[in-house]
């Protein structure tokens, strides 16, 4: 197996160990079956959808309007933006990159990647691509100390929302999404 | 509910160990935090280099404070942000309450933050009408149980649910539910039309970078994400010693932090915010202000024996291990920062006379300090404050804490270790009365009695040390 292949695997699962959800896909239409899946169990009446080349490569747009789900877009919701966003059933997203070694997504702020997209929906769905795949943080802050502009926001995301406030007992989905999916597309 | 005080640490203790129910809490919930971080240590050979680095980076962070926080100024300006120094807690409060109202801002949503509890925050903006929610779910809890945080992570562990379901019912008027997921349910609704429709976003952060002017928050809930990125503005409080230089020495303690705390490998969610949203952005806040705030901390600055209580990053871990804190809990120190460490900054943030009682409450074991992320040597400081009470503080103070029996009785154990003969005669006659090897005495005669009340004082043993070495030497 070769190291990339290995970053993968490791990734997979540690999505998984936290809690999350997480697949492989090897080309457009397995993405598209796992988009359906989610979406059969959702259920979701509405639907919002960040910006991305990925995203938009794949298709998602138009397979969640082919279902008769409403699709709501940065660009579409215009100034009410956050109160459409909270209505949300579900929100996509495409990261930016990924650390292996936690299972952690990186978003990084920009008009038609709005931070509500992946934290008003009670479910978060994220792809991320395989080539963009970094061990951990350690390469990652470098890159950060090295560029002349920064994002407004960063957020890294490791898991569904949770808590233990209450005896300790862990709770997922207390202020964030409760369920995170992730599809780790690994074709060229 | 009557606020503990930090006057009333041996009152508070007594309290808090005849309730049953918040020892076994305490003890499961520490024991928990402490399981968990050790198995994140276990599986990191370099933990104790990267101890070693995040000291040293705090150490030379700290020597040139003055001139990281001019950097950091001059970029959270570059980009948009506004600074604020604030000498004290009521200049810090007086400022954002006075912002609210020049903004016409009625409703603010706070995220955790003990550096706003430091200070008093919610109870200024509810004092000038304006309504300030704290959002994370334990410390909402404790706000409308008009309480105090028990435990800088946990802050309602001393609640049980059915703690938390009478008190929904009663002050939000609803069922009775029991389930733990229920009652987090509950606050999700409750609170998400809340942080829509707040004008501002109030948080404290983990971090700061004076390179590029980001603050860096850590959190598992989210509630700290949706306080910065719906109201249109976000004021974030922060002490002055929470700047680093750079994104290179972020890395340790962002290593560091979530494993000390929760013995997490990376918490839920870690936001890096720089300056307000760009054009085009839907969300974030439009509007940034950094408050910096002193309250105290340059004079522990510039206390070489103290300073070191400035490294911490408030990661609970000397709270879990502390063999008081797991007995007595939080609400017993008295004030927001309870533990070890707590024993060392109150007194520092408070005054000496007022929190006196606080460098007493330790053993002096030392687990504080083997397991501080950043190394930081509590019980050394802890011995320094004792002398700082018994040295400055007048004697009237500090009667009650020394009575004359204890006095007489130390003076009297330093005349004996320097007198053999007399020593050797006293310890016999001793040991002749109340001599029994391994045995426990239940009462002790007089001003000795406040030992026995609560538990028992080992005996001496029937045969001296002295005589047993005598016979065994070759």
């Amino acid at each position: 197996m070769s190291a990339a292949s290995d970053f993968v695997e490791q990734f997979v699962a540690e999505v998984r160990r936290v809690a999350g959800s997480s697949y492989r896909a090897h080309s457009s239409d397995e993405a598209l079956s796992v988009l359906e899946a989610i979406i059969g169990e959702v259920r979701p009446r509405s639907v919002i959808l960040g910006r991305g080349d990925l995203l938009e490569s794949l298709g998602f747009s138009y397979w969640i309007r082919d279902r008769g789900i409403t699709l709501l877009t940065a660009d579409s919701a215009g100034e009410n933006w956050k109160e459409n966003a909270a209505q949300a059933d579900l929100g996509i997203t495409e990261a930016d990159w990924g650390f292996s070694d936690t299972g952690t997504l990186v978003l990084e702020a920009r008009p038609g990647q709005e931070r509500a997209t992946s934290l008003l929906p009670p479910v978060h769905l994220a792809v991320l691509s395989a080539s963009r795949l970094l061990t951990g943080i350690s390469p990652y802050l470098s890159d950060l100390a090295r560029r002349p502009e920064l994002p407004s926001c960063i957020t890294w995301i490791t898991g569904p929302s949770r808590t233990a406030d209450i005896e300790l007992t862990l709770t997922v989905g207390v202020h964030g999404p409760g369920q995170l999916h992730v599809i780790l597309l690994d074709f060229p | 509910m009557e606020v503990p005080r930090t006057q009333d640490l041996e009152k508070n203790a007594q309290s808090a160990l005849q309730n049953q129910f918040l020892r076994k809490a305490l003890w499961n919930a520490t024991s928990r935090f402490l399981g968990s971080r050790q198995a994140a240590v276990d599986r990191m050979p370099e933990w104790e280099q990267w101890r070693e680095g995040a000291r040293q980076i705090k150490e030379e962070t700290l020597a040139h404070l003055d001139s990281h926080l001019e950097r950091l100024i001059r970029q959270v300006e570059a980009r948009g942000g506004v600074v604020f120094q604030a000498a004290d807690g009521p200049a810090a409060c007086r400022y954002i309450v006075d912002l609210a109202r020049a903004r016409g801002i009625w409703s603010v949503v706070k995220g955790k933050s003990m550096t706003t509890e430091e200070i008093g925050l919610a109870a200024a903006l509810e004092g000038a009408g304006i309504e300030a929610l704290e959002t994370d779910l334990g410390e909402y809890i404790v706000q409308l149980a008009r309480e105090m945080p028990s435990h800088i992570l946990a802050p309602a562990i001393h609640k049980s649910r059915e703690d938390v379901s009478t008190l929904f019912a009663e002050k939000l008027g609803l069922p009775a539910y029991q389930q733990v997921d229920e009652l987090t349910r509950v606050v999700r609704s409750q609170l998400r039309d809340k942080f829509l429709k707040a004008g501002m976003g109030i948080t404290g952060a983990n971090f700061v970078i004076a390179e590029s002017g980001t603050l860096v928050l850590v959190e598992n809930e989210g509630n700290i994400r949706l306080s910065t990125s719906l109201p249109p503005l976000h004021v974030a409080v922060v002490g002055r010693e929470k700047v680093l230089p750079g994104w290179a020495e972020l890395e340790v303690f962002l290593k560091l932090l979530p494993r000390s705390a929760t013995g997490q490998k990376m918490t839920s969610y870690v936001s890096f915010l720089s300056g307000p949203r760009k054009k085009d952005e839907r969300d974030g806040a439009s509007e940034f202000h950094l408050v910096l705030l002193d309250n105290g901390r340059s004079g522990i600055l510039r206390d070489p024996e103290l300073r070191e209580s400035l490294h911490c990053i408030r990661c609970g871990a000397c709270l879990n291990i502390c063999p008081v804190y797991r007995r007595i809990g939080g609400h017993a120190y008295g004030w927001i920062y309870p533990g070890p460490i707590g024993s060392v900054l109150t007194p520092l943030l408070l005054g000496l006379e007022q929190a006196q009682a606080l460098p007493f409450a330790s053993s002096l074991c030392g687990a504080c300090e083997q397991i501080c992320p950043v190394k930081i040597d509590i019980p050394r400081m802890l011995l320094a404050l004792r002398r700082r009470v018994v040295e400055t503080l007048p004697r009237a103070q500090t009667r009650a804490r020394f009575p004359r029996a204890l006095r007489g009785a130390v003076r009297l154990g330093s005349w004996l270790a320097r007198h053999p003969r007399w020593y050797r005669i006293v310890a016999h006659a001793v040991a002749a009365v109340t001599g029994s090897d391994n045995g426990w005495l239940h009462s002790l005669p007089g001003p000795l009695s406040g030992w026995t009340k609560s538990r028992d004082f080992p005996s001496l043993a029937k045969t001296h040390f002295q005589d047993w070495w005598k016979r065994k030497k070759p």
